[in-house]
């Protein structure tokens, strides 16, 4: 046991008291908390990320300084309200492109109406098939060319004795003449049949045939 | 005797010659028709339009309210096999767009087919009521339409116009078919490329555009104009002397009656008139022509 138990109480209560600044336990809590901090610290597992991640970190950060360094600059005043004015025309834009989508779909109704209109519905018939025979007189088809080529070899005789009066403009409008009512010809001998008589086919041909005798008897008064 | 053996033997070798000579000009065919016909109803402000070619169509009005039809399709070849299977090519539909009728024929040709040997050729047999308009477009064939009452409207190309008693609004125009009419009453308006006019027993206006075509027009005296204009052409009219000429003539030989004496005040020595002072109330007849014949009884 202490004998001078008393004297050592006594002596510290004559001890001056001391309080520490507040920046002192503050400095102690931070150092204390470190302390702690780095010994958690210490004992975390290390690891490298991959090099994709620092890539994509780096776009990053210089994307954003590309955006930092773009001007920044205040717009006028009326640009808001064009801005306002044209979201407005958008909205009614939309409601144009609704009415033109009904208006289509109108115009399409209207148009296969239209069609089913002019559309032919075939009317209903009865027919029959019946069998004959009759006899022709057989006709000669070839007999209306034969001519032809003569007239043509003619007149290119004649044009090559004289070339300057087959150039007249008469002289061409009558070529021109005959030419068309060689293809009138030609037309109506496709038509012709070796089973038919042909009658009327052939006073049209006659006709034509008249005609051109007169134009050819024309063009050759004008060589001549 | 003998005599009489040479004389028999000569007419036999005769009649030989005559039935060899007969079967060298002649052709025995086979014909295949194919008959349809149908009945369609007709209502007020209905229309008749028939498309045809190498087409006969008979158009005649009935006092019912429909429009009958009967359509021959006919080919004709020495071959009865080949005749049938051309009848197949031909085509003839009919059917309602709106309010026209419509009938057409046409040569169809499926793949790998040849071109018809055999002669074809449709007939159209009609009759439709008298307030129906019609209308006719036909190449290589015929037309013949009688007693309408209605429009009626015809362009032909190679195939001959027959008018019998038509009245209303007449519209005709052809190519190398001649047309002809008798008693047509109307607003008759007639444009012809080498095409023969022949009509008589007409009334109301009548206009002619034409080139290269026989004109020949008889019993007009119920006529309230009549108009010609024409190129390379033969024009006969009979007329009679009710009525006030307008003649611009050109290249043209002029064969004029007794009665007719130009009026004194013409300037143009291409242009006569007659009857302008003496009847200048009266109907017109004026005739342009360049190149041709003109004759007036």
């Amino acid at each position: 046991m202490e004998k001078n138990r008393n004297i050592l109480d006594e002596a510290l209560t004559h001890l001056r008291s001391f309080s520490p600044k507040e920046k002192i336990w503050n400095n102690l809590d931070q150092q204390l908390s470190d302390t702690v901090l780095n010994k958690g610290l210490s004992e975390l597992k290390t690891f490298d990320p991959p090099d994709v991640i620092w890539e994509s970190i780096s776009m990053e950060l210089s994307g954003k300084e590309k955006l930092d360094k773009l001007y920044k600059f205040d717009p006028p005043e009326n640009l808001w309200a064009n801005i306002e004015i044209q979201l407005d025309g958008r909205a009614n834009k939309k409601s144009k492109i609704e009415t033109l989508k009904w208006l289509s779909w109108a115009a399409a109704a209207v148009i296969i109406l239209a069609i089913s209109y002019f559309l032919i519905v075939p009317a209903n018939h009865q027919s029959n098939i019946s069998y004959s025979q009759e006899t022709i007189e057989h006709v000669n088809i070839n007999g209306w060319a034969e001519d032809d080529n003569e007239i043509m070899l003619v007149l290119n005789q004649l044009c090559a004795s004289n070339p300057v009066a087959c150039a007249s403009p008469d002289f061409k409008a009558k070529e021109k003449e005959l030419n068309d009512l060689d293809k009138q010809k030609k037309e109506i001998l496709n038509r012709m049949s070796a089973y038919d008589s042909n009658k009327d086919l052939q006073l049209m041909l006659t006709k034509i045939e008249l005609e051109k005798n007169e134009i050819v008897k024309q063009m050759i008064s004008n060589i001549m | 005797m003998k005599n009489s053996i040479h004389k028999i033997g000569f007419i036999f070798l005769a009649a030989i010659l005559l039935f060899a000579n007969r079967i060298d000009g002649q052709t025995n065919v086979q014909v295949v028709t194919k008959t349809l016909a149908g009945e369609e109803k007709w209502v007020a402000g209905m229309k008749l339009e028939i498309n045809g070619e190498n087409a006969l169509i008979h158009c005649e009005t009935h006092p019912e309210q429909s429009i009958l039809y009967e359509i021959e399709i006919i080919s004709k070849h020495s071959e009865k096999e080949k005749a049938e299977n051309d009848l197949n090519k031909m085509k003839w539909v009919s059917g309602k767009q709106g309010k026209t009728l419509f009938m057409r024929n046409y040569i169809e040709l499926a793949s790998g087919d040849t071109k018809p040997e055999s002669n074809l050729k449709v007939m159209y047999h009609i009759k439709f009521p008298e307030g129906c308009p019609l209308t006719i477009n036909n190449y290589f064939g015929e037309i013949k339409v009688e007693n309408t009452q209605s429009m009626l409207k015809i362009n032909s190309e190679f195939a001959g116009i027959d008018l019998i008693n038509a009245k209303g609004e007449i519209e005709v125009e052809s190519k190398f078919g001649d047309i002809s009419g008798k008693l047509l009453n109307g607003n008759i308006e007639v444009t012809s490329n080498r095409a023969n006019i022949d009509f008589e027993n007409i009334s109301g206006t009548l206009k002619i555009l034409a080139t290269v075509a026989r004109i020949n027009l008889r019993s007009l005296s119920q006529i309230q104009s009549l108009s010609i204009e024409v190129e390379k052409s033969e024009i006969s009219i009979d007329a009679g002397n009710e009525f006030r000429y307008f003649l611009d003539i050109k290249n043209t030989e002029l064969e004029k009656p007794s009665w007719m004496t130009f009026d004194p005040d013409d300037k143009a020595e291409n242009i006569h008139k007659v009857n302008f002072i003496k009847l200048p109330g009266n109907p017109l007849i004026q005739v342009k022509q360049n190149i041709g014949t003109l004759k007036i009884n």
